[in-house]
């Protein structure tokens, strides 16, 4: 793999469980790609190495669900790839979970970025 | 003898773990193609091993969740009622055979009706759990044999056990009832055949990646099937010609 060459690579695995998702349909926004080049994508971008055992099922998902086409194209040479594009309902999808998925971060980022006493109810000392 | 799925980057336990855990799940054979083929492209690619990036094959199945093919789970049943008319139309035609060349009428004895009966409520059994019964057979060999052998020893001594006379049967009328199933086993068997052949077939087509390559003895059972308890009828009643 020519990949992993953001952050650290190894982010603990349920944080990567949660973000895989809107990522990958991310990815498959920027136009028709396939398993192993998404997977080189999110590597890329710094999420480590995303296993064939977590993105295919994710992908298989995707088309059961009516939010992504496939079409098989011949490979380079090799065997032919099945690449995948945003259906109109992906493409919904996509802007749903982007927005979401940005109102939890800056949620987050703006909790763990406070004064951790400002709000919160105390036990009192005994 | 391994199964020939066409993926030369995936080892061929590995692809054959995953095409049964597939088949058992019953879905059906296109899909079963195209996630073969998938994982044969990624591996090509990645210089990985199938278990190295997939992991477990039989995981990874039930990971995909890929739906059943409504067609391909009541098709067990129909088999299992096909084969029921086959075995019953066999030893019917057998012995009314027999019964017809001694110029004899067929005894009815209390083994043969509780013989039946277990048949009948076996058959119930192995319909209710076909899945789980499948994953035993197509993980441990011996489970086959066991499936095999248990019964038939178990048919074998209670026909033994109850040899007491119920009734008479006259034999050309048994004779004709066992024939008459035995058409009737065959007729569900070909159209069984036709309507739930279900080849695993890549997306490239017959010899692409991800489609299973049938052997000749698989395809030669395959056109042999429907006509297996016809075959054996006769092959049977050939000593009783020669008595």
């Amino acid at each position: 793999m020519d990949a992993e060459q953001g952050r650290a690579p190894s982010w603990p695995a349920e944080w990567l469980r949660g973000a895989v998702g809107v990522c990958t349909l991310h990815v498959i926004a920027g136009g028709p790609t396939y398993g192993y080049a998404i997977a080189n994508d999110l590597a890329r971008a710094g999420l480590g190495p995303v296993k064939g055992g977590t993105l295919y099922p994710l992908l298989a998902r995707l088309e059961e669900a009516g939010l992504v086409e496939v079409e098989w194209r011949a490979g380079d040479g090799g065997p032919g790839r099945k690449f995948y594009t945003l259906t109109e309902a992906g493409r919904l999808e996509h802007e749903r979970q982007t927005s979401e998925w940005l109102d939890f971060t800056a949620l987050t980022r703006t909790l763990i970025t406070s004064r951790a006493a400002a709000g919160t109810i105390r036990k009192e000392p005994s | 003898m391994m199964l020939n799925t066409h993926t030369p980057h995936v080892e061929p336990d590995w692809a054959e773990a995953f095409l049964l855990e597939l088949r058992v799940r019953g879905v059906s054979g296109r899909r079963i193609g195209a996630a073969l083929a998938e994982v044969d492209a990624h591996c090509a690619e990645a210089g990985e091993s199938a278990r190295e990036a997939f992991g477990d094959p039989e995981t990874y199945a039930s990971a995909l969740a890929l739906p059943a093919s409504p067609e391909r789970l009541p098709s067990w049943r129909g088999e299992l009622v096909s084969s029921a008319f086959g075995l019953g139309g066999m030893l019917t035609t057998l012995v009314g055979f027999g019964a017809w060349q001694t110029d004899t009428r067929v005894t009815v004895t209390t083994g043969a009706v509780a013989t039946v009966g277990l048949v009948m409520a076996g058959s119930a059994l192995i319909a209710r759990y076909a899945e789980p019964l499948l994953r035993a057979v197509v993980r441990r060999w011996w489970v086959a044999g066991a499936l095999a052998v248990v019964p038939m020893g178990l048919f074998v001594a209670v026909l033994v056990a109850g040899s007491q006379s119920l009734f008479t049967l006259p034999a050309v009328p048994t004779l004709a009832g066992g024939l008459l199933m035995l058409v009737v086993n065959t007729a569900l068997a070909l159209r069984e055949r036709d309507t739930v052949d279900d080849p695993v077939v890549g997306p490239e087509g017959d010899s692409g990646p991800g489609s299973l390559e049938d052997g000749a003895l698989m395809r030669g059972l395959a056109r042999l099937g429907p006509w297996l308890f016809p075959l054996l009828t006769v092959l049977m009643a050939i000593p009783l010609l020669l008595v």
